[in-house]
């Protein structure tokens, strides 16, 4: 398997080119465009159970696909749901923390499974869980907006927003930043307080924050009751 | 105060580094990240009463409260970025005064002024949600831009979209008036533009927020009541 990231860092794009009978696998949507001896597979990774709670607790969706170049080799692309960067990383029997909707595609190796993030998140309506994805291969996550690796040595505070992903070898505690006044009118919300060593992915836009600033422009209409 | 600014020019971030003692003022909601030894205080817009908060958000457009992020026990830093995609340009006052667009104002240097009831620009209620903020004083003030930015040396005059303006100098004298004709006001599509007259600088986005909202306007479903 060979892949280039292209579109980098605004618009970045997966382009992979898989020998016969390689497989990749990706968040449903993902696909842009392929060869035509690859084949698409859509099924509810790891059993019914552990899809619905990927989908419950992780905003992932509930199936995932798999495309096998069939017969000879082939070429497909990916690209994420949102502008911004893609980050590619090989994982050696290691575990990645990703945030909701970070994942855009993979190895087949790979196992996906969902990691609650706390009660706090829970009902803090940023609805905070992360994927964790373990095992050995080629991971590709995305970003919106452009992404800053920081090393983290200590404790760091980030807005739950801003997180793309995080090394497991980190503790991290969700809270809220500041007194009971900053909680309600700083506008930041609940933050992760990452201890400990490890790397942070960053992203330098919050997608929670945009959605929010779309949804004020929305027209309103009268309930019929 | 050390300013750094990353991922330009689509997603800035500016990453603030403080002494012990230093801070630096926000918009509500801007903080990507920061040091554990920073402090955040969530506080009004401006210095005054209640009464003057209020009038503030209403009239200013922007948020209500502020953060002030102050550095204890040795230095820190903190990283900024604003709600949209686009640019982030510091600009150093010195003793002067700057008009700057409500979405336009990232945050500012402790030292800096900011008033918002100021009764100098009723020209600009022009009914595309826009209100200037008017900052004086000294030291670094960063603003960001939905796009790319732009600084206009103007002498004699010039003419700019009122939803493309960023920011302008207090040395320039403005005029707000419809553009070109009725005929071109209702059907030229371009709304109001601010005529500035005399000497300074005016910062111009290539992109104009009011017109991104009113894309979302048209392509969102009507909210419910």
């Amino acid at each position: 398997m060979k892949f280039e990231i292209i579109g980098k860092p605004d618009f970045a794009a997966i382009k992979v080119n898989l020998e016969a009978e390689e497989k990749i696998q990706a968040e449903t949507g993902a696909m842009v465009s392929m060869s035509p001896n690859i084949k698409i597979e859509t099924k509810a990774k790891g059993g019914i159970f552990s899809s619905l709670k990927r989908v419950i607790f992780s905003g992932e969706s509930f199936f995932q696909n798999t495309f096998t170049a069939q017969n000879s080799a082939g070429e497909i692309m990916f690209a994420p749901g949102s502008e911004g960067d893609v980050v590619h990383r090989e994982l050696v029997n290691e575990e990645l923390i990703l945030s909701r909707g970070a994942y855009v595609c993979g190895d087949t190796s790979l196992v996906i499974d969902s990691k609650w993030g706390g009660f706090k998140s829970f009902f803090s309506g940023e609805g905070l869980t992360f994927l964790k994805i373990s095992g050995s291969g080629n991971l590709f996550f995305c970003s919106f907006g452009a992404i800053e690796v920081v090393n983290v040595s200590g404790d760091y505070i980030v807005d739950t927003g801003h997180i793309a992903a995080f090394e497991p070898s980190l503790n991290y505690h969700i809270e809220r930043v500041g007194g009971l006044k900053s909680l309600f009118l700083s506008g930041e919300g609940l933050v992760c307080r990452f201890s400990g060593s490890g790397k942070v992915y960053i992203q330098s836009r919050n997608h929670n924050s945009y959605a929010m600033w779309a949804n004020t422009w929305r027209r309103v209409s009268r309930s019929s009751n | 105060m050390k300013i750094n600014i990353s991922f330009k020019p689509s997603y800035a971030m500016a990453t603030v580094s403080l002494i012990e003692g230093e801070s630096i003022k926000s918009e509500s909601g801007a903080m990507v990240a920061k040091s554990d030894n920073i402090s955040i205080q969530t506080h009004k817009a401006q210095k005054g009463g209640l009464f003057k908060s209020l009038k503030s958000a209403v009239l200013g457009g922007e948020s209500f409260w502020m953060n002030t992020f102050t550095a204890h026990r040795g230095a820190g830093e903190v990283k900024l970025a604003p709600t949209l995609p686009g640019d982030i340009v510091q600009v150093d006052l010195s003793n002067q005064t700057v008009f700057v667009q409500s979405t336009g104002f990232l945050a500012s240097d402790s030292a800096i002024e900011i008033d918002t009831k100021f009764q100098g620009l009723k020209g600009f209620f022009s009914g595309e949600s826009l209100f200037f903020l008017r900052l004086s004083g000294s030291g670094p003030l960063l603003i960001s831009s939905y796009g790319g930015i732009d600084v206009m040396e103007v002498n004699g005059a010039f003419i700019v979209d009122t939803g493309h303006i960023v920011a302008f100098e207090d040395s320039l004298t403005y005029e707000i008036t419809k553009f070109g004709g009725w005929k071109s006001f209702f059907f030229g599509g371009e709304g109001l533009v601010a005529r500035f007259k005399g000497a300074g600088r005016v910062w111009v986005q290539s992109r104009n927020v009011p017109g991104l909202g009113a894309w979302f306007r048209e392509n969102l479903p009507p909210r419910k009541k």
